[in-house]
């Protein structure tokens, strides 16, 4: 260290002014806070193009673009295409289509990937009966992935009651308890004792799994036969079980339901 | 104008049914009733709403 002192003190400013730029460009700052950057976190606070923030609240990792004086830059990572949950309000865990379904059955698990982008607490789950079956009934669920299989693995992370299968119309239901999610891959399942009972899909030739599991390329090649829509493994309603060890089917048509969130 | 139903389950099984747009009708269903039931007394609410849409 007295080394490095006497060699800095013998520096010109220039040269000072050179060795600052480029041990910036080689530790640029790294701020953790509890509030996400402004365009004032800027080269006077000493930050620099790649710094990096942390909003430990939220868990959102921002990078600097720009550090201009007054006008910095920082751009959310991995969401530049996501600006947020709303509490109280309901999402679709994926962009696509929905469409008409077909009739999941009974006692068959019916599972589709949802994507969460950021940091939320969920509160609920939902789904659209759109054709009734008086007397019948359904839950929904929701299960981590498994990082290195992608398929859904463990205890359900979160359940409904009974839902009513005997009326149409936009279905939620509160799960048991709150269920915090991190950012990443979740898989949204219904069970029910349903025979005749539709609900709304993301229809039979969907590339939901395709895009989040990959496949053989007939799997993947939309319009094919056997395309992939959704997961199925055998289940008995009201239990659900730890799907950890549980093999899995891929379901070419629309019998399964696309299952909302709501943001707590 | 059609009109559709949202049905809110909560924690506890029991069921709120309301009208969309919001005409300011909910119907109950307690938690217990059996399924036949529950969903008898959802779509006579139902249809009750509808008719006065009609």
């Amino acid at each position: 260290m007295t080394y490095i002192a006497t060699y800095l003190s013998n520096l010109s400013d220039q040269e000072l002014s050179e060795v600052k730029a480029a041990l910036a460009l080689m530790f640029p700052k790294v701020n953790i806070g509890t509030t996400p950057p402004t365009h004032s976190d800027d080269s006077s606070q000493g930050y620099t193009v790649n710094s990096k923030w942390l909003n430990s609240a939220t868990g959102i990792e921002y990078i600097c673009r720009d550090a201009t004086l007054g006008a910095a830059s920082w751009v959310r990572q991995d969401n530049a295409d996501f600006f947020g949950y709303v509490s109280g309000r309901y999402y679709h865990g994926m962009i696509a289509v929905v469409s008409a379904g077909s009739t999941p059955g009974a006692n068959s698990i019916r599972l589709h990937p949802i994507v969460v982008k950021e940091r939320v607490t969920i509160s609920e789950l939902g789904a659209r009966v759109t054709t009734a079956e008086v007397g019948k009934s359904f839950q929904l669920a929701i299960y981590a992935s498994d990082p290195a299989t992608k398929l859904p693995t463990g205890n359900a992370l979160g359940s409904t009651a009974n839902m009513s299968a005997g009326a149409t119309g936009a279905m939620t239901a509160a799960l048991g308890a709150n269920v915090a999610l991190e950012p990443g891959l979740y898989w949204a399942a219904i069970l029910g004792d349903v025979t005749s009972a539709v609900f709304q899909s993301f229809g039979s030739n969907s590339t939901n799994i395709s895009a989040f599991l990959g496949g053989a390329a007939s799997q993947v090649a939309s319009g094919a036969t056997s395309s992939i829509a959704y997961l199925s493994t055998a289940g008995t309603f009201g239990t659900w079980p730890d799907l950890t060890s549980a093999t899995f089917s891929y379901g070419n048509s629309n019998a399964y339901a696309s299952i909302f969130f709501k943001a707590a | 104008m059609d009109i559709d139903f949202e049905l809110h389950t909560d924690a506890e099984g029991n069921i709120t049914v309301s009208v969309v747009p919001d005409n300011g009708n909910t119907f109950t269903v307690p938690a217990g009733m059996t399924p036949q039931e529950r969903d008898l007394a959802i779509n006579a609410f139902v249809e009750t709403q509808r008719a006065l849409d009609s």
